[in-house]
């Protein structure tokens, strides 16, 4: 173990390696402070280049963004009110309170060190629950990976919350791309249109850049005349040390709340949002401060300790499934696996046995990351308000040559470019119909998994499909599949039934209170 | 509210319906193309097996989208009707008070109000347009995609690439001098990025030599 501790080191001190680090850093940091720019787009902009990389700076360059830009994404929500990712919504309101009251660069310090800690422990928390069960998936055959990718399917489709037809729907489209070219039985072209280019398949990255990095930029310039938003000032010198004391009386909070992070986060198809948000209600539901001078502000710090270190958190431990099933757990996990795909490595126990040394320097990654978040997270929330003046029409225009350049790079031929335009009008179309686009991606990842697995184990056993279910392990993941399968539509429903009733009991009691007023009067 | 939210709601219940009809389509072209691949053996299926799985449940979950859709419009109709009658009882309730109490911590006194907080700049999100003008942007966008295809071996990369660049973020309501520099410097730094960094081939077009 310590040997290869050691020697992963060696790929990570390299200075490639470390360059790289840094300039995705700052990449992540800027795409993840602008609204409306996610941390999926920043991903799907970077692999262009990491397909350049060797396997480790490639790992490291699509780590350290996502640690950045998901902490990034809370600078929109303090001083905008607008959350720059989906993980940073939960404490929007609280975050701008902080900033409207003079304390944004608090609540902005606060929220980094919490993020900081939330995801090392999420990442300690990879380091040692992630070979557990790869040690499990070492028994696995081609059955529990069927059953397993189906899992990962199924989750895709449960993630798309309150329009899980439509994620189904989102994830066969997916699937379907993943049937071009040539089959994995026979060899026979399907939906190839006498193409021999599309023999080899669609380009996971060129389908990444355009739903992605092309789909945003379409909506951007259709999009209708909005306000413009001024930007409040906040005073960034001098506020560390605040900063460490706040953090210190709610260390309880950062405890929690990276618990949680880590626990959702690991399950398939919980990304960091939900992390947040539960977080999030779990520490304002048991939130201990006296009213009092200062106490709304208190308790707002309290509430963003809690679920900044959620969302940290749950973005290292979403590596869990991904390192031992090969499974990803949401949407920056899937573009992983897309890469590492694309080097030769895959996701899964093999990773344990036969490639130790990448999968230490992955860890090693992602301690370093967290680590490099602090002065870098610092810095960016001095220099906030001069990252959020940059003009979004010139962001758009750098956005569309990237996305050219990296499709066009993929194989030096303007198919890719072709393939390209048409995801980015899917992703476009997809958004405005209110179809999520994680399933797409996950249905192009782990569609040919499906389909190998599926054909290895019935022409081995000649079309006997009782192995499916007979095996010990397939019964338990298929119980899983079941259970993920049930509790969607359900949660659904009752979520949406709750909704409805309180606020027709809101209705009825403003009316009671209405009435009331009459009698009083009268 | 009320008529509005009924009004976005039958949109969006006839949105659902487009997108299931455009699900059951692909399915039902996706079932023959695949019943028309070869067999493995007589009735063992090999490379048609998926995409017939495939548009069977296109074909499944767009039916139920339509079917859930509808009833769900139903059930909200309803919903607002109570909602209605409960309003109509009790004067007109004020908008804000409807929406679901949110779980973040209540205002108090001490709090700063928006309107006083003290602002450095203003962000500059707004790109979009209204009317023709949201048409014509698309246009240059999508135009400017085929133009780079269709002169980039002519033209070269980064001649093209700066026409490309400037032309979009000039219809976004950019000044032209920075429409041009944004235009300029993305092409050359992606020019020398992929070409000399990466060793990317990029068309060079009649500017050869470099």
């Amino acid at each position: 173990m310590i040997e290869n501790f050691g020697s992963a080191l060696e790929l990570v001190a390299d200075p490639t390696t470390i360059l790289v680090m840094i300039l995705a850093a700052l990449f992540g940091l800027v795409i993840g402070s602008l609204p409306g720019m996610t941390a999926t787009l920043a991903a799907a902009l970077l692999v262009p280049f990491t397909f350049f990389l060797d396997p480790v700076p490639a790992i490291a360059a699509i780590i350290t963004m996502s640690a950045m830009s998901i902490f990034a994404g809370d600078v929109p929500s303090a001083l905008l009110r607008i959350p720059g990712t989906p993980s940073s919504a939960a404490y929007t309101e609280d975050a701008f309170a902080l900033t409207r009251n003079g304390k944004g660069a608090l609540g902005l310090g606060v929220s980094l060190v919490a993020s900081v800690f939330g995801g090392l422990f999420g990442s300690i928390m990879l380091i040692f629950v992630s070979p557990i069960l790869g040690e499990f998936a070492l028994r696995f055959t081609s059955y529990e990976y069927f059953w397993v990718a189906v899992l990962g399917l199924t989750a895709a489709v449960i993630v798309s919350k309150g329009a899980q037809l439509k994620g189904g729907i989102a994830l066969m489209v997916g699937l379907l791309v993943s049937t071009v070219g040539l089959d994995v039985t026979l060899g026979f072209p399907r939906f190839t249109f006498g193409d021999e280019q599309l023999y080899r398949g669609v380009d996971f990255i060129a389908a990444m850049i355009g739903l992605f990095g092309l789909s945003e930029v379409l909506r951007a310039v259709t999009a209708k005349k909005g306000e413009s938003m001024p930007i409040p000032r906040i005073e960034g010198a001098g506020m560390v040390r605040p900063t460490f004391r706040a953090i210190w009386r709610n260390k309880g909070r950062v405890g929690s709340g990276s618990i949680i992070g880590g626990v959702v986060g690991a399950l398939p198809g919980a990304g960091a949002d939900i992390a947040a948000w539960i977080a999030y209600a779990f520490t304002r539901s048991t939130s201990r401060i006296r009213p009092g001078k200062n106490a709304a502000d208190d308790q707002r710090i309290a509430a963003i300790s809690g679920a900044s270190s959620a969302n940290n958190a749950g973005i290292a431990s979403a590596y869990v499934p991904t390192l031992a099933f090969g499974i990803p757990g949401d949407t920056i996990t899937a573009i992983l696996i897309g890469v590492l795909l694309v080097k030769g490595i895959t996701p899964g126990p093999d990773l344990f046995l036969y490639q130790t040394d990448t999968l230490y320097s992955l860890y090693i990654i992602f301690i370093i990351a967290n680590l490099l978040l602090l002065p870098l997270g610092f810095l960016l929330i001095r220099a906030s308000g001069f990252v959020l003046r940059i003009p979004r029409s010139v962001l758009m225009g750098l956005i569309v040559s990237i996305s050219i350049c990296g499709a066009f790079a993929i194989n030096n031929g303007y198919l890719e470019v072709g393939l390209m335009v048409i995801f980015g009008v899917i992703g476009y179309l997809f958004e405005k119909g209110g179809i999520p686009l994680a399933p797409v991606v996950l249905g192009i990842v782990l569609g040919p998994i499906v389909e190998r697995t599926f054909m290895q184990s019935v022409i081995k056993t000649n079309w006997d499909l009782t192995e499916f279910f007979t095996r010990p392990i397939s019964a338990v993941l298929i119980v899983l599949v079941i259970l993920a399968i049930a509790s969607a539509p359900m949660m659904g429903w009752l979520g949406r039934r709750a909704e409805r009733a309180t606020v027709l009991r809101a209705a009825q009691d403003q009316a009671a209170g209405a009435d009331d007023g009459a009698d009083m009067k009268a | 509210m009320t008529a509005g939210d009924t009004m976005s709601a039958t949109g969006a219940t006839r949105g659902n319906l487009v997108i299931s009809a455009a699900s059951v389509a692909v399915g039902a072209v996706v079932i023959p193309y695949g019943a028309s691949m070869p067999y493995i053996r007589e009735g063992i299926p090999g490379p048609g097996l998926f995409p017939m799985m495939i548009g069977g449940l296109l074909i499944l979950f767009g039916a139920l989208l339509a079917l859930t859709s509808v009833l769900a419009a139903r059930r909200e109709r309803r919903h607002h009707a109570e909602l209605a009658a409960v309003a109509a009882g009790a004067g007109s309730p004020e908008d804000d008070s409807l929406s679901l109490a949110s779980a973040s911590v209540p205002e108090s006194d001490g709090d700063v109000p928006v309107s006083e907080l003290e602002t450095v700049a203003v962000l500059d999100t707004d790109i979009g347009s209204d009317g023709a003008r949201r048409w014509i942007n698309g246009a240059v966008l999508m135009g400017g995609i085929v133009f780079y295809v269709l002169f980039a071996e002519i033209l070269g990369f980064p001649l093209t690439m700066a026409i490309l660049v400037t032309a979009i973020v000039w219809s976004l309501r950019a000044k032209w001098w920075l429409a041009l520099t944004t235009g300029v410097l993305a092409s050359l730094g992606l020019w020398s990025m992929f070409e000399l960094a990466l060793m990317v081939q990029l068309p060079d077009g009649f500017i050869q030599g470099f």
